[in-house]
């Protein structure tokens, strides 16, 4: 959730921040937590099953196929996003003099070993990166807010366009934040039950994020004109802060490297959601007694990763994300479809 | 059948000087003793199997006798009593019996101090390197009836070491017993000597990290055994193996327990820091240095750069040539003889350290990093998390100097995602929140 913020929705939502960008925030929250709690419910009659068991169980072999395929291209390419926006902020912020290949090189080195983890351990490493990282989060924050050039003036001219009716992209922009939920198709293997007592809270802290995902590039740079230039609003807002007597003095460090971290975090987990659904549907390879089906994904995700960032452009990137980002809650819908044929099927059976 | 247990022996032992085969002749009757004469205790022999031979006056009297000793063992087959002879039993051959008596002489008995993990508060005693002693020791500290031990037998198909397994009935998990027992009876090498080869045997890939603990303390046994864990004891060696250990039980000192909570909370965050310091500092070096000199404070960053002004080479050569450098000294200090010490002493700190700088060979920022890097190594309470600590440093070092502060941050996520992959008999090796609590114990 908290990764969303850092890559491309802010820009997204930035593009409309006078043309409805905040009654999307409260639209989108609710439309969020609404299929949040249904999917939640509709999978808790599902105990440690993921989405592949559940389709081979209830419904037709090709119907699993086809959708779960189209599921793991969906996933694939969400992680895909947050990739190839992340390199593009390594190369422009951290080391402009470093060939393109070389950082890509690196970073899915990285991801290819961490998604081809078992899904249990998976989970465990995400739990321990975010608790790390929580204190920079809310060092960076606090700076934010009481920050000398905080102009609060500015905030206040956003709110007055509270009347605009938002577009559909901002609408999914803001919902996109809610939907770590949809990664439960495969995490739901390792889990015993579902907890819904604590979603107003997600609920929450999803519009808390999506407040401070705007609000704060706009009290820094101003709400007209002084948002518009920028390509990534809050890295620039973090570059603009200084800690004088701290020991590395630009925020944009500790900022670079929590969105690093917590980028990876994201992608790890979009990628092995992906790798899990296309594995239950290809056949076993087998190389010396050992399942080598992980790794070939894996290979053909990094030389997809390397054919995109070859051939896109930012300009190309924003307009894919963007028809991506508005087929989510369609999407999003049709699996509730499908969860409840599949949930009928199974009272029929018992 | 005992004419041919005599023949049997007589021709096994008749190769090395040191077996005996005494006859025992009175008027009427004539026994044989066999046995090892550097294994077995002389005293004892003469105690508890001459002189009663010669006070009593038939043989049926002095079997039932025999049979009735605390060293009694059973007579099971020829194979059988060869190890045993060579285990230090004594072979009676009585007209119609044989009776094997376990009168070894108990070498090595003395309980030495602890040298590798000191505490100040805590008991300063350590293990012994004789079996009985140290299950006397384990079990004067965990007084439970639950507490099992099995002898597993002898390991090694030439050096036949004794080994024992123990564990606490109540607490131990039962997958972990069977996995460990499974695992010793696997073992197939010719000597094992140690609790270190036992660790190493029992990983079947090639380990970085160490999953089992080493230890000799006695206080962290049975703070062990009372966490469900087992302990394997080996004899001729006071350390023992404990498993399944994860990654926070090497980076605790016993010492956390006989302090105050928050004195301990701080010697837990100095642990932590050092390790960290030990593992980046020289990574991150090569990073600011070379690929973003605009990370520190620009005071900082000229004051780096003026001290490496007169270095003719680049920072990560500077940083492998000098560390380097510690490793060996480091490695040449564990050797050293005690007339020698303190030439090696002098040796590094003043020709490698001030010498060097003043040649113009390194900067004195990195000497700084590399003292620092060397003592904070040893912050880390177990040996083998510090030396497993020590080549991750070279693993990031070689990231940083491809591709500076990315790789860096690359190292230490993907040493994150390693650790958390590593399995230790089937608990996760590195999770949040691993507490004792968590593990439904309050200790």
């Amino acid at each position: 959730m908290i990764t969303n913020v850092l890559t491309f929705i802010p820009r997204i939502m930035m593009n409309e921040r006078l043309t409805g960008g905040l009654l999307a925030i409260p639209i989108g929250s609710i439309i969020g937590t609404g299929l949040m709690y249904i999917f939640m419910k509709q999978f808790s009659h599902f105990p440690k099953m993921g989405l592949p068991e559940i389709l081979e169980k209830y419904l037709s072999k090709w119907v699993k196929n086809i959708y779960i395929f189209f599921n793991g291209y969906m996933w694939f390419h969400a992680g895909l996003f947050t990739l190839l926006s992340f390199i593009t902020i390594t190369k422009v912020f951290i080391s402009p003099d470093m060939p393109n290949i070389l950082i890509s090189g690196m970073f899915l080195l990285l991801i290819c070993f961490s998604i081809l983890m078992p899904t249990k351990k998976v989970l465990y490493a995400t739990e321990l990166l975010i608790l790390l990282n929580l204190p920079f989060i809310l060092l960076i924050l606090i700076k934010a807010i009481f920050n000398d050039y905080f102009s609060w003036d500015t905030v206040r001219i956003f709110f007055t366009h509270f009347r605009e009716i938002p577009s559909w992209s901002a609408i999914s922009a803001a919902t996109f934040i809610y939907f770590g939920f949809a990664n439960l198709i495969i995490f739901n293997r390792e889990m015993q039950k579902l907890n819904l007592k604590w979603l107003w809270l997600i609920m929450l802290f999803g519009i808390q994020v999506l407040l401070v995902t705007m609000v704060g590039p706009i009290g820094f740079h101003g709400a007209v004109k002084g948002v518009e230039g920028y390509v990534f609003p809050w890295i620039s807002t973090a570059d603009s802060m200084r800690m004088e007597l701290g020991f590395v003095e630009r925020v944009l460090f500790i900022f670079l490297l929590l969105h690093t971290n917590i980028s990876i975090v994201s992608i790890t987990i979009h990628w092995h959601v992906s790798m899990e659904l296309f594995k239950s549907i290809f056949p076993k390879v087998r190389l010396k007694g050992k399942n080598v089906l992980g790794y070939i994904i894996a290979a053909a995700f990094a030389l997809i990763t390397f054919l995109f960032a070859g051939f896109t452009t930012e300009d190309n990137l924003f307009s894919i994300m963007k028809s991506w980002i508005n087929g989510l809650i369609p999407a999003a819908i049709f699996m509730n479809f499908i969860l409840l044929l599949a949930i009928r099927r199974k009272k029929k059976n018992e | 059948m005992v004419k041919t247990t005599f023949e049997f022996l007589k021709l096994q032992l008749s190769g090395s000087a040191d077996a005996k085969i005494h006859p025992l002749k009175k008027s009427n009757e004539q026994i044989f003793l066999m046995y090892m004469k550097s294994l077995c205790d002389g005293d004892k022999i003469q105690q508890l199997v001459v002189k009663p031979f010669f006070e009593m006056h038939s043989t049926e009297e002095y079997s039932y006798y025999l049979q009735s000793l605390a060293d009694f063992k059973d007579f099971k087959g020829n194979d059988a009593a060869l190890q045993d002879i060579f285990h230090g039993a004594v072979a009676v051959i009585l007209p119609n019996q044989v009776i094997m008596l376990d009168l070894k002489t108990q070498t090595n008995k003395e309980v030495l101090d602890a040298s590798v993990e000191t505490t100040i508060h805590g008991p300063q005693k350590a293990l012994s390197e004789n079996l009985e002693v140290n299950i006397n020791l384990i079990r004067q500290r965990y007084h439970s009836s639950s507490l099992m031990l099995e002898l597993m037998g002898e390991i090694g198909y030439k050096s036949k070491v004794q080994i024992a397994l123990i564990y606490d009935e109540s607490l131990i998990k039962k997958e972990v017993l069977e996995e460990i027992r499974k695992k010793i009876k696997n073992l197939d090498r010719s000597v094992i000597q140690t609790a270190g080869q036992l660790m190493r045997n029992f990983t079947k890939r090639k380990t970085l990290f160490p999953t089992y603990l080493v230890t000799e303390r006695p206080d962290r046994i049975a703070y062990n055994l009372a966490l469900g864990k087992f302990v394997i004891v080996l004899q001729g060696t006071p350390f023992v193996l404990i498993g399944p250990a994860v990654f926070y039980d090497f980076l605790s000192s016993m010492e956390d327990l006989y302090m105050p909570y928050w004195i301990t909370k701080f010697l837990v965050t100095i642990r932590y820091i050092g390790l960290f310091i030990s593992t980046l500092l020289p990574a991150v070096y090569v990073g600011v240095t070379s690929y973003n000199p605009e990370l520190f404070r620009i005071q900082l960053a000229l004051t780096i750069a003026g001290s490496r002004a007169t270095v003719p080479f680049p920072s990560y050569l500077e940083v492998l040539f000098m560390l380097l450098m510690m490793e060996l000294l480091v490695e040449a200090s564990i050797r050293l003889p005690k007339a020698i010490g303190p030439t090696a002493t002098t040796v590094g700190g003043l020709i490698l350290g001030t010498a060097a700088t003043e040649a113009g060979l390194v900067s004195s920022i990195m000497i700084i990093i590399v003292s620092a890097v060397a003592i904070s190594n040893f912050v880390i309470p177990i040996n083998e998390m510090g030396f497993a600590m020590r080549n991750v440093k070279y693993v990031l070092l070689f990231f940083a100097s491809i591709s500076g502060l990315i790789g860096v941050i690359v190292g230490l996520i993907g040493l994150l995602f390693y650790l958390v992959n590593i399995n230790s008999l089937g608990e996760p090796y590195l999770k949040a929140f691993y507490s004792e609590r968590t593990r439904g114990k309050q200790v």
